[in-house]
């Protein structure tokens, strides 16, 4: 009985959407935890139906802190941050001397520091540092943000310690947000003027259309809109933490302008890919790139306070909620959120990352508060 | 004046009567242009757009279903009020001898060279679909729509949701079409009358029939479009584009139509 009444509360479309959100979020939550209960210390990158469960991923663990720290205010269950508290502290132990973490999943066969992985964690830092007031967690967070500051050269790049030295990517805005997380806290100037360098050169790559060049993973060709989104909100969080919308937020209006239209066109199915000319690939939908594109959207609604963009947001998390793997009879996949739908496209092929259902949470919890405001 | 008519399906009821209210006062109706629901690109994105409810909904409204017991709309209160009992626009233009064609898209060659042919002094604009500038060109610009919504604030779909959410006052607007969604120049903008127990849906046929009305008196002893006062400017005004509304958005509607309607 409980299974038919849950899966009707999800899909009817005339059934409360507050609630509708809620039942989706715990779903996802739920699945996190799994992948904490699997994770040897930390959180698994992702479940694959081939291969199982992968192993621990620090990056991805350090950025699903804050989402879990929320997950426990919007479900007012402290289990999440209990949990949240637990990985923290083996990102703590896995911490590197000069206060980097390694790229890839634990264990790595390399010990060299990474700069976007190392971003990520701060994230997670930060969110331990506020939640409890632990001077532990804000003295590696300093740490971490002293050594990507001090790889920051003279144009604004990181040109060691990266799979893309000589240019990195756009969004590494995602790491000079975190960079500034830190900053807020320790006054740091280094921090700041390193994070503000890499901020002022990236959004030279702007182009006319709004696309930030160079926002993929590779050098040439399209880019997830994962990654699309990641270097958006870089961006915006930046602004935000110097108290600035104008500076980095209010140049990324254009191109959330363009996936507003795109989800509101395709019923909330972006495609997965975009060049820098904003065509798109339509073979697939990035999930991940989704549920971070309405959060980006969400955000920019915050300054314009405008329901239309919630509109937008709605139906590209509807579309997520509406392709969630539900099913009762494989756990490891229930409440998961596969990279690509169809599940065999090209973004995480055939696998379910904890970064999926981590951005789709976040989505979750950002539009139900914005709902509740218009109670 | 020699005008054209478009529609989105031969049932439509602003279009059969606008045909007949113009027609009454004296105007010629040279040709009806009427778009095939069963064009698969429309079919296609209409399912891309809304999912299958917008299929269902469609093909409820193209097989004319009704609940049993259900009232009439206000939309066929209107025909039966104006004495107008065509069935269809096929049915009208039989009887009246005007020019009946079907075609897959507005846009279409077949469509395009019937505007040629016809000549006219304009084409009112009554459903059918987004108009590309081959259209626009071919008619000269001289395209006029009404919108259901208060213009330049609430352009694209679902305006009367959106005005009521977004806290505007319920209005049509009449305008010229250019190559953006709403954004041509503006001839009038005229309130829709609110009484009590209005729901969602007989706002929006009130929004149809007010915009039939308003035309049928712009047009009303004109015999030629330039005639008609037009907004030359918007002072840059364009509002973001509405859309569909997402059942989450539709939800805030539903709790704030009361209100609405209470005050």
């Amino acid at each position: 009985m409980k299974r038919n009444r849950d899966d009707i509360l999800m899909q009817k479309e005339t059934t409360n959407s507050i609630r509708r959100y809620e039942h989706h979020l715990e779903l996802t939550a739920e699945w996190l935890m799994r992948s904490i209960e699997k994770g040897r210390g930390g959180s698994c990158a992702f479940f694959s139906p081939l291969l199982g469960w992968s192993k621990p991923y620090p990056e991805t663990t350090g950025y699903l802190i804050p989402t879990l720290i929320s997950i426990s205010n919007a479900l007012d269950d402290h289990k999440y941050s209990a949990a949240a508290l637990r990985i923290g502290q083996w990102l703590l132990d896995i911490q590197s001397q000069n206060g980097s973490w390694h790229g890839g999943l634990y264990p790595s066969a390399s010990s060299e520091g990474s700069v976007f992985n190392t971003g990520q964690i701060l994230k997670g830092m930060m969110a331990l540092f506020h939640l409890t007031g632990d001077h532990v967690f804000l003295s590696a967070a300093d740490r971490g943000a002293n050594w990507l500051a001090s790889g920051v050269d003279g144009y604004g790049l990181w040109p060691a310690s990266d799979y893309r030295a000589s240019e990195t990517p756009s969004y590494y805005t995602h790491v000079a947000w975190p960079m500034l997380e830190v900053w807020k806290s320790t006054q740091s100037v280094s921090q700041r003027t390193a994070a503000e360098r890499f901020l002022d050169m990236a959004l030279e790559r702007k182009l006319s259309n709004g696309a930030i060049a160079q926002w993929g993973f590779d050098d040439q060709g399209s880019a997830f809109t994962h990654n699309i989104a990641y270097t958006i909100r870089g961006f915006q969080e930046s602004s935000r933490l110097i108290g600035d919308y104008s500076k980095y937020g209010r140049p990324m209006e254009e191109i959330l302008e363009f996936f507003v239209k795109k989800s509101e066109l395709s019923n909330g199915r972006v495609s997965g890919e975009f060049d820098e000319s904003l065509a798109g690939v339509k073979k697939y939908v990035c999930l991940t790139g989704n549920a971070q594109l309405a959060v980006c959207i969400l955000l920019m609604e915050q300054q314009k306070s405008d329901l239309r963009l919630v509109n937008a947001a709605s139906k590209m998390i509807d579309f997520i909620g509406s392709v969630q793997a539900k099913s009762r009879f494989v756990k490891s996949i229930r409440g998961g959120v596969a990279g690509s739908y169809p599940l065999w496209g090209r973004y995480m092929f055939m696998r379910y990352p904890n970064w999926s259902a981590k951005f789709y949470c976040d989505s979750l919890i950002l539009i139900k508060n914005r709902l509740e405001l218009e109670r | 004046m020699k005008l054209v008519i478009t529609a989105g399906f031969d049932g439509s009821i602003p279009a059969l009567a606008l045909c007949e209210l113009l027609r009454r006062s004296g105007h010629c109706i040279e040709t009806v242009l009427v778009v095939t629901p069963y064009s698969p690109t429309r079919l296609k994105k209409m399912l891309r757009q809304r999912g299958m409810q917008g299929i269902k909904k469609v093909a409820s409204k193209l097989l004319n279903l009704k609940k049993s017991g259900a009232e009439l709309s206000l939309q066929t209160q209107f025909l039966i009020h104006k004495g107008i009992s065509y069935s269809s626009l096929k049915a009208w233009c039989k009887v009246n001898e005007v020019k009946y064609i079907l075609v897959g898209n507005l846009n279409s060659s077949k469509s395009i060279n019937s505007v040629k042919q016809s000549n006219p002094d304009a084409i009112l604009y009554a459903g059918g679909g987004i108009l590309r500038s081959t259209f626009i060109e071919v008619a000269n610009h001289k395209i006029v729509n009404s919108h259901s919504g208060p213009l330049p604030e609430i352009r694209g779909m679902n305006a009367v949701e959106w005005s009521i959410l977004l806290g505007y006052e319920p209005s049509i607007t009449i305008h010229m079409i250019d190559r953006g969604i709403d954004t041509g120049k503006i001839i009038s903008r005229k309130r829709i009358p609110i009484g009590k127990g209005e729901t969602i849906e007989t706002l929006r046929d009130k929004a149809v029939i007010s915009g039939v009305l308003e035309v049928t008196r712009l047009f009303d002893g004109l015999t030629d479009l330039d005639d008609l006062n037009k907004e030359t400017s918007r002072d840059g005004l364009v509002g973001r584009q509405c859309y569909i509304m997402a059942p989450a958005v539709r939800e805030l509607l539903s709790n704030k139509l009361e209100g609405f309607l209470n005050d």
